[in-house]
């Protein structure tokens, strides 16, 4: 992917790009507002990082000029105000995802790498796949091997958002936002243990484990070693 | 730190200060003339003014009344003198040929008891020589009847009775004079004959004085009891507010202790005072917080980042050894270290701005559904853990709130009671949360999360919902210590009230019998007011 990051803090900054590029992407930086726009404007890129507290163009401004030119990029806004009244207006203004300073370089790998794959036709799909793997979101049902599989409510949506990022690492907190709709950290390992009862449900019994662990980071729903 | 506040202190002082200065001038210049300070307070000039517009009201009516009464009875009188006047002059035109022999009808008419007791007449006649005439009761011309246009008064005084011993008096005569032109049979120039009548008016004289004085004197009076009123409220205000800004400077100077003086009375000042004092209570409690928030800081965010400060110091030092493992151990636990730290850092600041909040947490929450999310997430994590998570829900009326602040203070709850509700294999207790959620008598919703873990000493119970605050018995194990503090910032944002009290007991089938406190584990209780009645209000919905 080809990442635009809009960073003031050059330490953060420099840290990102060395994360983002680590991880195989195409990165460009820009310091602040005024050069982060007129980069985004010659257009080419997958994905913005934007933290909201720029010189010169704040973030919000920022993203709200590039959406009234018509650039659809998926942006991600980077900020240290975390209350739900912040992130509503990081999406009012267009942004595509919220994360909160401080955080953890995998979390921001995850969801800009994420939000690569959030536009297009995926969101129109009904049935996903992986290996032996099969969803159909419209019968609501779930098979592997041709076996049918009894998924709880919770659970069928914890597998469709793995599935709609499959191959992806997803993160704890990801998960918690996006299928749980929740904006906070839990000191209890409360995802981990309902991943562990669907891990139970779709690879026990099956020779090859696809919902893997990602340490550190998180979780990917794969058919790769 | 301290320098700041004694920079502050200094700057309260008034020598540095020019602002201050002029102040406290004037405030000295107060001190040396109190009544000058009455006379500024604004007691006293809503007194004054408003004795004004009394004065002005009673002067205006004190004239209404004397144009009805007294004035009327003048313009009665004038009318009486010039008719008396229009018919004198008659007398000399009907008398025939308008000479000598017609002006000694008229002095006739005047002075044969036609006219009244009360009055008296002078004719003045001007042949052309310099010596007038005189006919009359009047030695002469009085002098107002000189510059007067019309009616004028003037005093004489009349021979008293025939045979009396009464001393002439002067009295107060209404007067009328018309000057009339006769011919002299002869030829020569004409005669002028100037008539003057005038009635006796001293009884409505007198009376005039009387209401005048009565006027005067009771704008007298009234401008006096206003100044002694407004004196001694003005008085009263001074002293009392002289009371509140001593307090108050006291205050300002650091005393933070120091309140002020209460009054039994229920009036606006009472009011004022109990309210200020009720603020100070306030003030001093954030105070309070904030040292011992920043103390706490001193001890749970220093000493973590004193021991990376250390590791990394040994591991610099260390460098030419040749031993990565170790190296890498360190910088594992130093990132472990370094995370545990922002998650504290978080949490404090999301304590802090949960309390600062000021806006109106808009929506409505159906506490029954987000408490059924919450255990959703939470039952598979107990099972794991060996604990038991039972729910007792009912129904409520919908609160005002936040649902992410209200799940986030059960999950706070929930991860709490999940860290505490353990206890030793061998004693046999198996761990039990039990989360109720329940309509409150008299509107609202109660919530409950209880545990039957070790439990909290009766004495600790206040303490473990302030910040950063872990019983020694659990220094060891992990967590910041703000989780239950993050709780009660969220609850008493909703306007909530929580308490910490006697959860799960240990042994259920013992449960009726009086066991001793610590028998028993953890139990939070927070009651939630109910939403204020808006347009909207919908019945919840469940889910």
């Amino acid at each position: 992917m080809r990442i635009l990051v809009i960073e003031d803090d050059a330490d953060a900054a420099t840290f990102m790009v060395k994360g983002l590029r680590s991880a195989g992407h195409a990165v460009d930086h820009a310091l602040d507002g005024e050069v982060g726009k007129n980069m985004a404007s010659s257009g080419g890129y997958d994905a913005y990082v934007i933290d909201r507290m720029l010189p010169h163009k704040d973030g919000l401004t920022l993203l709200e000029e590039l959406r009234a030119d018509g650039d659809e990029t998926p942006a991600l806004f980077l900020s240290a105000l975390g209350e739900v009244d912040d992130r509503v207006a990081g999406l009012q203004a267009g942004g595509d995802d919220y994360l909160v300073k401080p955080y953890e370089l995998s979390e921001l790998i995850a969801r800009v790498e994420a939000l690569g794959r959030r536009r297009g036709p995926t969101n129109i799909q009904t049935t996903f796949s992986v290996a032996d793997l099969e969803m159909d979101i419209l019968a609501r049902t779930v098979r592997r091997g041709g076996k049918k599989i009894d998924l709880q409510p919770r659970e069928f949506r914890l597998l469709e958002y793995l599935l709609r990022h499959a191959g992806q690492v997803v993160t704890r907190t990801m998960l918690l936002e996006n299928v749980w709709e929740y904006h906070f950290d839990p000191q209890t390992n409360v995802i981990d243990v309902h991943i562990s009862r669907l891990r139970a449900k779709i690879d026990k019994g099956f020779d090859k484990p696809l919902l893997k662990t990602v340490r550190g980071a998180g979780y990917t729903l794969t058919d790769e070693d | 730190m301290a320098e700041a506040l004694a920079g502050a202190a200094s700057r309260a002082r008034p020598s540095d200060d020019p602002i201050l200065d002029d102040e406290e001038d004037e405030k000295t210049g107060f001190r040396r003339t109190p009544f000058f300070r009455v006379l500024r307070t604004t007691a006293f000039r809503y007194i004054i003014f408003s004795a004004a517009l009394f004065v002005l009201g009673f002067v205006i009516l004190g004239y209404v009344v004397y144009e009805s009464t007294i004035g009327r009875a003048y313009d009665s009188i004038e009318a009486e003198l010039e008719e008396e006047l229009d018919r004198l002059e008659r007398v000399s035109e009907n008398s025939g040929a308008p000479d000598w022999s017609a002006l000694n009808a008229v002095v006739l008419e005047a002075e044969s008891n036609k006219l009244p007791v009360n009055s008296t007449y002078m004719i003045w006649l001007d042949d052309g020589s310099f010596a007038g005439r005189y006919f009359g009761n009047l030695d002469g011309i009085p002098l107002p009847m000189l510059s007067a246009d019309g009616s004028f008064e003037f005093d004489w005084a009349p021979d008293p009775p025939l045979f009396s011993d009464e001393e002439p008096r002067q009295r107060r005569y209404l007067g009328l004079s018309r000057t009339l032109t006769y011919e002299r049979g002869i030829g020569g120039p004409p005669v002028q004959a100037t008539i003057l009548l005038a009635r006796d008016i001293d009884a409505l004289h007198q009376l005039r004085q009387t209401r005048r004085d009565i006027i005067f004197r009771v704008i007298g009076v009234t401008l006096f009891l206003a100044v002694c009123l407004g004196a001694v409220l003005g008085t009263s205000l001074v002293r009392r507010l002289d009371e509140i800004n001593r307090s108050v400077e006291a205050i300002t100077e650091g005393d933070l202790t120091r309140r002020l003086p209460v009054t039994d009375s229920k009036d606006e000042y009472g009011v004022l005072v109990r309210n200020i004092n009720t603020m100070l209570d306030r003030i001093e409690q954030l105070m309070v917080g904030m040292r011992q928030v920043s103390d706490n800081i001193a001890h749970d965010l220093r000493s973590p980042l004193t021991r990376i400060k250390a590791r990394l110091d040994s591991t610099l030092n260390s460098l030419d050894e040749d031993d990565d493992d170790e190296r890498t151990e360190v910088l594992r636990k130093t990132r472990d270290e370094v995370e545990r730290l922002l998650k504290t850092f978080n949490a404090l600041l999301s304590i802090t701005r949960i309390e600062a909040g000021t806006n109106l947490l808009s929506g409505t929450v159906d506490l029954k559904a987000v408490a059924e999310e919450m255990l959703e997430l939470y039952i598979p994590a107990g099972e794991e853990q060996g604990v038991e998570i039972v729910a007792h829900l009912e129904d409520t009326p919908e609160i005002q709130g936040s649902r992410e602040l209200v799940s986030q203070a059960i999950a706070n709850l929930l991860d709490n009671a999940l860290k505490y509700a353990k206890h030793p294999p061998e004693r046999g207790i198996k761990p039990k949360i039990e989360l109720t959620v329940a309509p409150r008598p008299g509107g609202g919703a109660l919530l409950s999360v209880m545990d039957n873990g070790p439990g909290v000493p009766e004495m600790d119970r206040d303490r473990i919902t302030q910040r950063f605050v872990r019983l020694e018995a659990s220094r060891s194990t992990t967590g910041n210590g703000l989780g239950l503090s993050l709780v009660n910032a969220i609850v008493r944002r909703h306007g909530g009230r929580m308490s910490v009290g006697r959860g799960l007991p240990h042994d259920e089938s013992n449960s009726r019998s009086l066991t001793p406190s610590n028998a028993y584990g953890l139990g939070i209780r927070i009651a939630f007011p109910p939403a204020k009645p808006t347009a909207n209000n919908k019945k919840p919905t469940g889910q």
